[in-house]
């Protein structure tokens, strides 16, 4: 080796803080890692070379094994390894390091730009401490000649290092906010992309009912161009018109857009004729979503399902009407008397085509109750005169039974608030049941009174009562108690089934109300229990009028 | 001397299905005391009414052309026939229209089916004219 050629300088290894670990953490949670400049250091660092009278100024941040110039005046390096940094050694402490003459500490006179260009001889840097304690890097001045640093010099650096601090906090979290609003508009993106792509219309409504966010479809279906952000739903929605036209239609229009509604659904038509499912969702924070559906095929094909049920039923009754209409006619002498055998003839005939009338009736009320297609004209209703009615309409049903029916009112007027024809309904449907399984002779008690805020209307009769086994098939469709049919039974099996749901439409309950239970254990009950169903509705109140 | 016969009592059935007019028309007349005629339309039933002048017109709801309600908007335009009462024949299940039909001042609504042994005897009823 020879003495000429200069040893290779071999620094030593940069010092290592305590809490290298979290401070390179810091590095990275400040988004501080990395090489390049930012226009905000350089500000810092023009700044401090202006204020201090020094050629170099820069902001040092030191990573695992590099510092790296983020913001630098006077120098073009972008980074160093981290073993010839003096700024490595500033960050040992949370004190301000001073070297007026780098070349006279033996640490650092052997590092390359002391050594070597550009021959570097004064130092002072201030560590920058991240949450009062990780030194993430240094705010340093440089000076190719070695200088004094008055006491006033180092509050100044000290202060000025702490105003890169605050830098580095508030550029971070510009950074967390733009990325919250990359992330929001990313979100936003996908979010229109999925309701973009259904078939169904969306639109968010803010609260105060204006249009906030929709898709494609709902667009369409609106038959609206060029939607904008903003717009007020009760002029998007002006066009259309509540289907069916119906007295407080306007109102559920309104309903639909208005911020806080009641309103969950609506159909719509356009002036085209198309008819839309609109629903209304409430969110959580009062705003509210409106989608939109064409559902013009399917209204239609509901129509068309009416309107072949109403003609069916017209033109199934009309030719029964005849049969049994002339039926009752011979019977009742119109053509002259008649021989026995052909009277007898004549009443299985009649008998039958009552029980086929009364099928169809039965079957297309189902439909109706079914499809929740039954009309309930509510009213006030009282029910003394009503009950009255509906003995006088089966009391001659009832004869043929040799039943006789027998009213019990109170005196106090009671009323509900009912459909009175349906009301009608289920207790001719109660009394002639009553009537077909009463013993000849009997008498099928029809009564009235008050029973807390309910009105209990009850029909009881004198009959074999029902059999245990079938009470829980009462009033099911079809359900008709076996072996026990009486001589001219007509029945349907969905009587009850019918009176059942009219009763529940009306908010009211039926049920078989009975002490014991005959036919499944004869020997404990008495042979004649009868039966009693009791209907139980709602009182009207002072609001449903008189 | 035996006592004038009195006037029978007329009554117009209004009803497009032949059938039903028939047995009408037959259970109407087991009572000795009604004469009835029978139309086939509403329009039939509107000159027919203002000429022969009944005591009462039983008028079908469902009629092509005229419905019922049509008829009776007609029946009351015509002086001829304005006067005349009139009930509407209507099925069962169509109560939903009552109120739409007694607004239109029918003297009754009478449900379908008819009980036709007893239609007589409602005739007299609604028109306050009880057998002699």
């Amino acid at each position: 080796m020879s003495p000429a050629t200069a040893a290779p300088i071999v620094p030593d290894p940069a010092p290592i803080p305590a809490n290298e670990r979290e401070r390179l953490q810091a590095v990275e949670d400040y988004r501080l890692a990395g090489t390049g400049r930012e226009p905000a250091f350089d500000r810092l660092t023009d700044f401090a070379a202006e204020l201090f009278d020094v050629p170099m100024a820069l902001i040092n941040i030191i990573g695992a094994d590099i510092q790296c110039m983020r913001g630098a005046t006077g120098v073009d390096l972008l980074s160093t390894t981290r073993d010839i940094a003096i700024c490595a050694h500033t960050i040992m402490s949370d004190r301000l390091l001073v070297l007026p003459d780098i070349s006279a500490d033996q640490r650092f006179c052997n590092f390359p730009h002391v050594g070597g260009e550009p021959h570097l001889r004064f130092y002072a840097g201030a560590p920058l401490l991240m949450d009062g304690q990780f030194a993430v890097g240094s705010l340093c001045l440089l000076d190719t000649r070695p200088r004094a640093f008055s006491a006033r010099e180092r509050a100044l650096l000290e202060r000025l290092a702490r105003n890169a601090v605050d830098v580095i906090a508030l550029r971070v979290e510009r950074f967390a906010a733009e990325q919250q609003r990359e992330e929001v508009a990313k979100e936003r993106q996908r979010l229109s992309h999925a309701i973009g792509h259904l078939a169904q219309g969306v639109a968010l409504f803010d609260r105060d009912s204006r249009l906030a966010l929709w898709n494609e479809a709902f667009a369409r279906l609106l038959g609206a161009e060029g939607l904008e952000r903003g717009a007020a739903a009760g002029a998007l929605f002006a066009p259309l018109r509540p289907h069916p036209e119906a007295p407080d239609a306007p109102d559920a229009l309104a309903g639909l857009v208005a911020a806080q509604s009641p309103v969950a659904q609506l159909d719509l038509a356009r002036a085209d004729g198309t008819i839309l499912d609109a629903r209304r969702q409430a969110t959580a924070d009062e705003q509210f979503v409106v989608t939109l559906r064409d559902v013009t095929a399917a209204r239609q094909t509901a129509r068309l399902k009416d309107e072949l049920v109403s003609t069916v039923s017209h033109e199934l009754r009309t030719p029964l009407t005849a049969i049994t209409g002339t039926l009752e006619l011979l019977g009742a002498g119109a053509a002259g008397g008649l021989p026995d055998k052909a009277g007898q003839l004549i009443g299985i005939a009649a008998k039958n085509a009552e029980r086929l009338r009364m099928l169809v009736d039965d079957l297309l009320d189902m439909d109706k109750l079914q499809a929740g297609k039954m009309r309930f004209d509510l009213a006030r209703c009282e029910l003394a005169p009503l009950l009255r009615e509906a003995e006088a309409q089966n009391r001659f049903f009832a004869q043929r039974f040799e039943v006789s029916l027998r009213l019990a009112l109170p005196e106090e007027d009671i009323a509900v608030r009912a459909d009175a024809s349906r009301l009608l309904q289920v207790l001719a449907n109660l009394l002639s049941n009553a009537a077909k399984f009463s013993p000849r002779g009997g008498t099928v008690l029809l009564s009235l009174e008050r029973e807390g805020e309910a009105a209990r209307i009850s029909v009881s009769d004198q009959g074999p009562g029902v059999p245990l086994h079938f009470r829980e098939r009462l009033f099911t469709r079809f359900a008709q108690a076996p072996g026990e049919r009486p001589a001219g039974h007509t029945g349907t099996g969905l009587g009850l089934a019918i009176s059942k749901a009219i009763v529940e439409a009306h908010g009211g309950t039926i049920a078989l109300e009975e002490a014991s239970a005959p036919g499944d254990a004869p020997s404990l009950a008495p042979r004649h229990a009868g039966a009693t169903f009791a209907v139980r509705l709602p009182l009207a109140g002072p609001a449903d009028g008189a | 001397m035996p006592e004038p016969t009195p006037e029978p009592i007329r009554v117009l059935y209004v009803d497009d299905e032949p059938d039903l007019r028939q047995i009408a028309t037959f259970a109407l007349q087991l009572d000795p005391g009604i004469a009835v005629e029978s139309c086939a339309s509403g329009r039939a039933a509107l000159a027919h009414a203002a000429q022969w002048q009944p005591a009462l017109i039983l008028l079908d709801m469902m009629m092509p052309d005229l419905d019922g309600l049509a008829t009776r908007r007609l029946l009351l335009e015509n002086p001829a026939t304005a006067a005349i009462p009139v009930a509407f024949v209507t099925a069962a299940a169509r109560t939903h229209e009552r109120a739409q039909l007694e607004a239109a001042g029918a003297i009754a609504i009478i449900a379908k089916p008819l009980d036709y042994t007893r239609l007589a005897q409602l005739v007299r009823e609604m028109l306050g004219r009880p057998e002699p």
